[in-house]
């Protein structure tokens, strides 16, 4: 019964780490208050010792049911009298109850419905946890939870049904069931996985309350004050990450991701006094042309663009950009709670109508340039463009002075912006300042980051009678070479001004010199990176993935795989171009042909051990080898970047070299094989081995029954006997024995 | 001086012959004994194996089944020195070892030999005599010399003790302690044979008996290179592991006091090699060390009260149960 007590310990470590996952889950979510986050780590050691000492038993029932009784009345108060959420109140009972079970489980019952509980926990967890945590946690309980229901249901055999193990069949934990769990539990992901990409999911965003904490981000608030303190460029908070659709930049710095726009300043700071409501962007097929607002030339490069929960309807641009679209894909759904459209506030700062705080995505068209040649704006800047706090003297003399000699709108902006960038450092590390800061900045410290800057800009110019407006948002962002995007950080956040030309409208001008860029740690960039990778994955593969995005992979695959002459008349349809490059024939005839040879041989190795229930090192190596090489292959044809390339080679490479280690011990398995194929049909026909049932002795049993064949098996008695168990024979001997088992199995059968 | 030693200790025959002919030198064997012990090739096969192994027998049944019969046979085809003691209450241990009398012509002490300095020894009954005389045969048995007085004398090699008991006799019987039990290789019980055997074995009988016309079908140096054969025999991991399995469960049978011991575990692999050779093959399949463990095993274990060997049925039951347990390798 030691098989009995080591199931025991396994299921108790796995249970644990069943009814822990949900919890960790929903905790990331942030969604435990701090007393339950306490009590429940408390409780999970102080329960295995109580369960340990078997301190419980069925007259607590009382007790404890009394317990659960009062924290449901105390909840239900409180969910009448108090702000507590529906969702926090059934979040915070599951945990109790868990923590409940698990000190007053007596019986397998109880066991299982902690199961349940863990289950409906994690199912909790999906309402408050919309986070990459998620995913990965996920995949963690599918395959934790496969197992633990694996080794429940064998020790629940072994206790149950002691006979199996009179009869030789005693169920164990041995390393080739595990292996087999282990693979199926990853099928079950991978098939929950499919289902997840191939179901239509019309439904999604109807149901799930779909909140994420939004971040707060400086580059988005509603009001700029001065004289804050402005340590943020080390922030590395991802807002937002771009893929470049059409082949990465060449340079990414001088993006300026402008967010929102400011009109009045109060002498501390700043506020938008203009009417919030906007007009609608002319819709086509879903696209928001930009190209009057910016007078851009042409559509130039696409980025897709996703943007994390920010609390705001707010949509980072580019000037001059051509064209917005909301969602990921060629293909926009007209309704559903992903369809939305664009609108533009009175300070040309865009807005989306989509009620979402899972974060967005849209793609934005570039535009080539400035179109020279448009029409002059109708629209002159309304006055609150030249709007004053008061300013001391020397300002105004200031101003004054630096604008000598400037007579257009554009000279007396570039003699500002060239005076203030020379003369004038960057700092983030800010002196104390008075109650005017821009007067202490101009004229003592001397020193400020961006938003010193970008006021100074404007007051100086509004003074000297230039429509100008002071601009939030981002610059640059930094290039993640894992993932191959631009992340843009909370650390990139950065004001500007922009004034008013009355030819070309309104022009941006950045008069904050550069700074120095602080220095980072590498190891722990890189780790960064592949963190944030995985985010931007989530994010577009399960956050953003819909109907469309469905429709676009199908799409893809239906491209690479469809006959060549009937996808160039379907392209013709739909100018919406697949993404894929286009593979030429020979490449498409060689991705099918080695895929099917793969999965061929795939099946060949493993089908045998996977029937028999004995999967060895070897045949997990094999799968590792071919499912590896399969990978490779697959993300070769796909275009995948080499780094991913190098990690399906590695993979491959372990799975070759575990294959070639346990390479000695094949021969005596593969043989034993043979011997297993005939004992499978001989079940079959009636004739089943005892588990103490020597091979030969069987062989002449079946011999015995099977007279027609007696000869046959006989002579396979012998020569598998000594192939099994005799000195080492030639390795063709394996296969001419399978061969002998096959026309023995043949004739069992049609006996 | 010297006591008759009428095998040769030194083989002559060479080790490496091919295993054709040592299956055809036991064949021959077999079927030599049994054209006088009829119906129980398993038996026959048994009783080679042990022997071979080096191993002493012990055969315990009702009377009347042909224990003596297979003794007898087994030593003559042989062609080895052979000597049948039969084991009364009475019967003294000088009377098996030998003793030491004064030669009066040369006036000094002499060593007269007793029956045991023969390569193959019946014992006939050994459970009908004194335990004082049991245990001179023990000494005997294990190391293969005799103390006598303050001398030591080899015995002839190989030396071989095919013992008899009858375990329905429980007057006057004194049960074997348990470790000269242990020295027995192999327990075997013969039964009765088959209706038709039977019935050929009284139309055919006459007044002779046909033992006795048996002769030799090994030379003495032969049957010593067959059992150094033994040590060739390829026993493959897999069923070690099952043996040391089966040997593992006996410790931790609740039924079972002592489970069998390391002697124990070592006995099965040496007579599964042994019952190897005997069929014909230079390996050991599942199937011999299943074969084997009731009679190497079940006299080895002693079960909740009685000692071991106590009760032959129960301790044998238990053998095939725990058997039963152990999943064979294929």
């Amino acid at each position: 019964m030691r098989e009995l007590d080591r199931l025991n310990k396994v299921f108790e470590f796995s249970l644990y780490a069943l009814l822990l996952l949900p919890f960790l889950t929903i905790a990331f979510g942030g969604a435990v208050p701090p007393a339950m986050g306490v009590l429940f780590a408390a409780a999970l050691p102080a329960s295995w010792w109580f369960h340990r000492r078997g301190l419980a038993h069925a007259g607590q029932a009382r007790w404890w049911n009394a317990i659960v009784v009062l924290f449901l009345l105390v909840t239900a108060w409180q969910l009448v009298l108090t702000e507590l959420s529906a969702l926090e109140g059934g979040i915070r009972f599951v945990l109790v109850l868990i923590v409940i079970k698990l000190f007053s489980r007596l019986s397998e019952r109880d066991e299982l419905q902690l199961f349940a509980l863990s289950f409906l926990g994690l199912a909790a967890a999906t309402t408050v946890n919309e986070d990459l945590t998620f995913g990965l946690l996920f995949a963690v309980y599918v395959v934790l939870g496969t197992f633990t229901l694996a080794v429940f249901h064998l020790r629940s055999e072994l206790t149950a049904r002691p006979r199996l193990a009179l009869r030789g069949e005693q169920p164990s934990l041995n390393r080739g069931y595990i292996a087999v769990l282990v693979g199926m539990a990853s099928l079950i992901l991978a098939a929950s996985l499919s289902i997840f990409f191939v179901f239509p999911r019309i439904g999604l965003g109807f149901f799930a309350p779909q909140e994420r904490s939004g971040v707060s981000v400086t580059g988005f608030s509603d009001n700029v004050e001065l004289g804050g303190h402005g340590a943020i460029r080390d922030n590395p908070e991802v807002v937002m990450r771009v893929e470049f659709l059409d082949g990465p930049p060449s340079n990414t710095s001088s993006f300026y991701w402008r967010t929102l726009s400011f009109d009045e300043y109060d002498g501390r700071r700043w506020a938008r006094t203009l009417p919030e409501r906007g007009r609608a962007l002319r819709l086509d097929d879903g696209v928001s042309d930009l190209s009057r607002v910016h007078r851009s030339a042409g559509p130039g490069d696409r980025l897709q663009i996703y943007l994390e929960p920010l609390g705001k309807d707010v949509l980072p641009v580019i000037r001059p950009s051509h064209s917005v679209r909301i969602g990921v894909t060629q293909y926009v759904l007209k309704w559903g709670p992903r369809a939305g459209y664009v609108r533009r506030d009175w300070y040309d700062d865009l807005h989306h109508t989509i009620d979402s705080a899972v974060g967005i995505a849209y793609i934005l068209t570039l535009s080539t340039g400035f179109d020279e040649d448009a029409e002059p704006p109708s629209r002159e800047p309304s006055r609150e463009f030249l709007q004053l706090p008061e300013l001391t003297p020397r300002v105004r003399n200031l101003a004054a002075q630096m604008t000598r000699g400037a007579t257009t709108n554009g000279e007396k902006a570039e003699a500002i912006t060239n005076a203030l960038r020379s003369q004038y450092t960057y700092t983030t590390d800010l002196p104390a300042v008075g109650d005017d800061p821009v007067d202490a900045f101009l004229f003592e410290t001397r020193r400020g980051h961006c938003e010193y800057f970008a006021t100074a800009t404007v007051l100086l110019l509004r003074e000297s009678g230039v429509p100008t407006r002071l601009v939030n948002g981002f610059l640059g962002g930094k290039w993640n070479d894992v993932g191959g995007y631009l992340a843009v950080r909370q650390g990139d956040a950065h004001s500007w001004a922009e004034y008013w030309d009355p030819v070309r409208g309104w022009l941006q001008i950045d008069a904050t010199p550069a700074s120095d860029q602080l220095p980072t740690n590498s190891a722990l960039e890189a780790g960064r990176a592949m963190w944030d990778t995985m985010r931007l994955r989530w994010m577009k593969w399960v956050i953003e993935y819909d109907l469309n995005a469905q429709i676009e992979v199908f799409r893809n695959i239906a491209a690479v795989l469809q006959p060549r002459g009937l996808m160039a008349g379907q392209e013709r349809d739909e100018d919406a171009a697949v993404e894929a490059p286009d593979p030429a024939d020979w490449r498409r005839a060689l991705l099918i042909g080695g895929l099917a040879t793969l999965l061929f041989f795939a099946y060949r190795r493993t089908r045998r051990r996977l029937r028999r229930h004995d999967a060895t090192w070897r045949t997990t190596a094999t799968a590792v080898t071919f499912v590896g090489t399969g990978t490779a292959w697959s993300g070769w044809f796909a275009g995948t970047d080499p780094q991913q390339l190098a990690l399906g080679g590695g993979v491959v490479a372990l799975g070759v070299v575990a294959a070639l280690v346990r390479h000695s011990r094949t021969h005596e398995a593969s043989v034993a094989d043979v011997f297993e194929l005939i004992e499978r049909h001989a079940a079959k026909v009636g004739v089943k081995r005892e588990a103490d049932e020597g091979p030969s002795t069987f062989l002449l049993r079946l011999a015995d029954l099977q007279p027609d064949q007696r000869d046959a098996i006989e002579r396979f008695r012998r020569r598998y006997l000594a192939a099994r168990f005799g000195a080492a024979v030639d390795p063709e001997e394996a296969d001419r024995l399978r061969a002998a088992a096959h026309r023995i199995t043949e004739r069992l059968r049609s006996n | 001086m010297k006591p008759p030693a009428p095998a040769a200790s030194m083989s002559t025959v060479p080790r490496d012959e091919p295993i054709e002919v040592s299956q055809s030198r036991l064949r021959d064997l077999q079927e030599n004994v049994e054209t006088v012990f009829r119906g129980k090739p398993r038996v026959v096969r048994l009783t080679v194996a042990c022997l071979l192994a080096r191993g002493h027998l012990l055969l315990e049944d009702v009377p009347g089944v042909g224990k003596t019969t297979l003794a007898l046979a087994i030593a003559r085809s042989m062609g080895l020195g052979f000597q049948r003691i039969q084991f009364t209450s009475d019967l003294l241990p000088s009377d098996i070892v030998g003793v030491t009398i004064f030669a009066q012509t040369r006036g000094e002490f002499e060593f007269k030999p007793g029956p045991i300095f023969n390569n193959v020894i019946l014992a006939d009954e050994i459970n009908r005599t004194t335990p004082r005389t049991q245990s001179a045969l023990l000494e005997a048995m294990s190391d293969g010399r005799v103390s006598v007085e303050d001398r030591t004398w080899d015995l002839p090699s190989p030396f071989l003790v095919i013992a008899t008991q009858n375990p329905l006799e429980h007057h006057g019987t004194y049960p074997l302690p348990e470790s000269q039990l242990d020295r027995f290789l192999m327990r075997l019980s013969i039964g009765y044979p088959g209706k038709a055997v039977e019935r050929s074995i009284v139309l055919s009988r006459g007044a002779e008996t046909p033992v006795d016309s048996l002769g030799p079908v090994l030379r003495p140096d032969e049957f010593a290179a067959l059992q150094g054969k033994v040590e060739d025999v390829r026993i493959e991991e897999s069923i070690v592991d099952y043996l040391m399995a089966v040997i593992d469960e006996s410790r931790n049978d609740p039924r079972i006091r002592i489970g069998v011991s390391t002697r124990g575990a070592l006995a099965l692999a040496r007579v599964s090699r042994a019952y190897a050779l005997v069929q014909g093959r230079d390996y050991v399949i599942p199937d011999d060390v299943r074969d084997l463990l009731l009679p190497v095993l079940a006299h080895r274990v002693a079960l909740g009260n009685t000692a071991a060997g106590g009760d032959r049925m129960l301790a044998e039951s238990v053998i095939e149960d725990l058997a039963t347990r152990v999943p064979i390798p294929r």
